[in-house]
């Protein structure tokens, strides 16, 4: 299904990158690359997520974001920036935006990123006392996880990890997203600390001979699926 | 075009508004107000002090004359009056009978002006036989019998003395003046010329010569103290730039082989047309270019840090659970290796930390126990001297005592560690994280092993 995405970006090849990335996703992209239009489009639009660069002539992006939340318009926003430092995310993110990528970035980091947004906005507030995934299923009360007639006996984080996943079955989450999610943490490990979790829980969830649910996405990270 | 410069009256408001023509003007004033209120208060004392004499002179000549009427009779006061108008030239004495008709003295008439009563009186009288008016002090008095006495005497000379002597401080006031503008002015250019000689120490700065410092007199002054304060920020900044130089040198330098083989890389990969080994090429340029993103943002969170930024964002934090938390990240990637994660809190600590930036240096330092490091690697916490201790030990020999400074070093990287990937950069930002803390970075060799422990600065 495709969506409706706005995007406020006044580099060209950026803009036509992202652009082109959406389109091959089937959804649909408007494009103005200063601020002002931006927040002309976004205030009337109707768009179901905001791509957002941080540095725009005419408006900044977290002025035009502070007068966007101001007038109550509570589209997702994700703020695109080449400000890559811990303290210029906690400020984008207080600022109002949904979610901060720093440039250079990969497609598919972005592209997971807004579907995550945009199903946050969706979904409402239904507290879930049960995910599912196939085969999968998983307890949230009783803290219990079956594989189909089996038990999956999951350490407190393995549960976390794999609750995590379950909430985004079917999309992509990148190793920084679950980073976030997981742990709370938004530095670069370096290495492939978050690879050997996932391995981890793989060998638990895919035993021999079960198809697998976790697959590795290559250049992007992982996708629970069928 | 400015406002200032337009306008036929702009120039002179301008000029008016300058701190020198204030200056001057305020000196000015302070000097007008200062020798007016001396130029009053002196003529006062001076008057007061002359009228003083002339009543005394007055009074006491009628209380002789009231005396002579009391003691020796009427006839001895008709010849003492006589006598006062004919002996005293500067003198003037009147008797009046009941109905104010003149029995003896140089006056014709009583003046309307003199009243009994009053202890003295200043009047202008035309005595008898004079051609002019002229002043006198009075006293007067009235005898038992009804009759009125007045007795006076000339005060010309008072007169005289007080206005050469309000005379002399007017000339004195007025000859202040120019010479008020000329101190005032002189001190302006003192200030000035100090005010120049720093003003020209920035500019000279501001133009390039960083160098550059303004000269100090030792005299601890104002002056004195903005210089100081001013050498200081200069000095500052002199520091800044040098470790910018060498962070753009080193960037310069660490990015150029990256980037080479970055090159090198693309080059091969356009002349293959297997599309395995594209494929594969593209893989590695992906993970240079990551590796070299990764080394920029180290450097840039580094350069942050080192100029102060992020220190509001310190949060208290549960050191333990903190370091638990982290070991709990890495614990797979150590097991995977064969080795194993210790967690050793001796004291739990609660600390303000920046819990990003903390986290990025304890993982750092794991990395480095992993990539250089051997056999267990310890995570411990404690507290010693108010301070927290984070520590991260590993079994393996560490860095050679000598060769720290080397490894702490922004971009710096042991010969040891050249065959392994990594920019440099981990020490140098574990060791900016914690002098953020207000701690510091410090090495620990044991028989078992080397530690890296950074030491953290409690609240406040």
């Amino acid at each position: 299904m495709g969506r409706k995405i706005l995007l406020v970006e006044d580099d060209r090849t950026t803009a036509d990158f992202i652009l082109k990335g959406l389109a091959e996703h089937g959804h649909v992209g408007d494009h103005c690359d200063n601020g002002r239009d931006g927040l002309f489009m976004a205030t009337d639009g109707g768009y179901d997520a905001i791509v957002l660069d941080r540095m725009l002539p005419g408006m900044d992006g977290l002025s035009l974001l502070g007068a966007l939340r101001a007038a109550g318009i509570e589209t997702p926003v994700i703020l695109l920036s080449a400000l890559g430092s811990v303290d210029d995310r906690v400020t984008g993110l207080t600022a109002g935006s949904d979610d901060y990528l720093v440039k250079p970035f990969a497609f598919a980091e972005l592209l997971a990123r807004l579907e995550l947004v945009m199903r946050r906005r969706g979904s409402g507030t239904a507290v879930e006392t049960a995910l599912a995934c196939g085969p999968l299923h998983m307890d949230l009360l009783r803290r219990e996880v079956r594989r189909g007639g089996r038990a999956v006996d999951l350490q407190p984080r393995e549960f976390r990890l794999l609750e995590y996943l379950l909430r985004h079955a079917g999309q992509v989450v990148t190793r920084t997203m679950l980073l976030e999610g997981v742990w709370d943490y938004h530095f670069d490990p370096g290495t492939n600390v978050i690879d050997v979790h996932i391995s981890r829980l793989r060998r638990k969830i895919d035993g021999t001979g079960e198809p697998p649910l976790i697959h590795t996405v290559r250049g992007a990270g992982y996708r629970l699926g069928e | 075009m400015s406002k200032e410069t337009t306008g036929p009256g702009g120039g002179w408001t301008r000029r008016l508004r300058s701190s020198h023509i204030r200056f001057i003007g305020l000196i000015l004033l302070l000097e007008l107000l200062f020798g007016g209120a001396l130029l009053l208060s002196i003529t006062q004392l001076v008057r007061a002090d002359l009228d003083a004499a002339d009543s005394a002179i007055a009074t006491e000549a009628r209380d002789t004359l009231l005396a002579i009427a009391r003691d020796e009779g009427d006839a001895s006061l008709m010849s003492a009056v006589t006598a006062r108008v004919s002996d005293d030239a500067d003198g003037v004495v009147l008797l009046v009978d009941r109905a104010g008709k003149r029995i003896a003295g140089n006056l014709a008439a009583w003046p309307p002006n003199v009243t009994i009563g009053a202890r003295w009186t200043k009047a202008m009288l035309y005595r008898i036989g004079d051609s002019a008016p002229a002043p006198f002090g009075i006293a007067a008095a009235r005898l038992p019998d009804g009759r009125r006495l007045l007795v006076g005497e000339r005060t010309d000379e008072s007169d005289q003395i007080r206005q050469t002597v309000e005379g002399a401080l007017l000339t004195a006031l007025l000859l202040a003046l120019p010479l008020a503008i000329v101190g005032a002015w002189l001190a302006v250019h003192i200030i000035d010329r100090r005010i120049a000689r720093i003003a020209a120490t920035a500019a000279g700065v501001g133009a390039g010569d960083i160098g550059r410092r303004v000269p100090l007199d030792g005299s601890g002054d104002s002056f004195d103290m903005l210089a100081r304060a001013i050498n200081a920020m200069l000095d500052r900044i002199g520091e800044l730039l040098a470790e910018l130089r060498t962070v753009t040198d080193s960037i310069a330098h660490d990015l150029r082989s990256p980037l080479t083989r970055m090159r090198a890389r693309i080059d091969r990969a356009m002349e293959t047309d297997d599309p395995a080994a594209l494929r594969a090429a593209i893989d590695g340029i992906s993970r240079e270019a990551d590796a070299l993103l990764a080394m920029l943002a180290s450097a840039l969170e580094i350069s942050r840090m080192e100029a102060g930024i992020g220190r509001d964002r310190l949060v208290p934090t549960d050191l333990a659970a903190m370091l638990a938390d982290i070991g709990e990240l890495y614990e797979p990637l150590v097991e995977e290796q064969g080795r194993g994660l210790i967690l050793a809190v001796v004291a739990p600590v609660n600390a303000p930390v920046h819990r990003e930036l903390l986290g990025q240096a304890l993982s750092n330092l794991i990395d480095n126990a992993l990539k250089y490091g051997a056999g267990q690697v310890t995570l411990s916490l404690r507290a010693e001297g108010g301070m927290a201790l984070i520590g991260v030990a590993d079994e393996g020999a560490g860095i050679p005592q000598t060769r720290e400074a080397e490894a702490l070093r922004r971009f710096g990287r042991l010969d040891s560690a050249r065959g392994i990937a990594g920019a440099g950069l981990g020490l140098s930002l574990v060791a900016a994280v914690a002098r953020m803390h207000g701690g510091r970075l410090r090495f620990i060799r044991r028989g078992d092993g080397f530690i890296v422990e950074m030491l953290i600065a409690p609240a406040g």
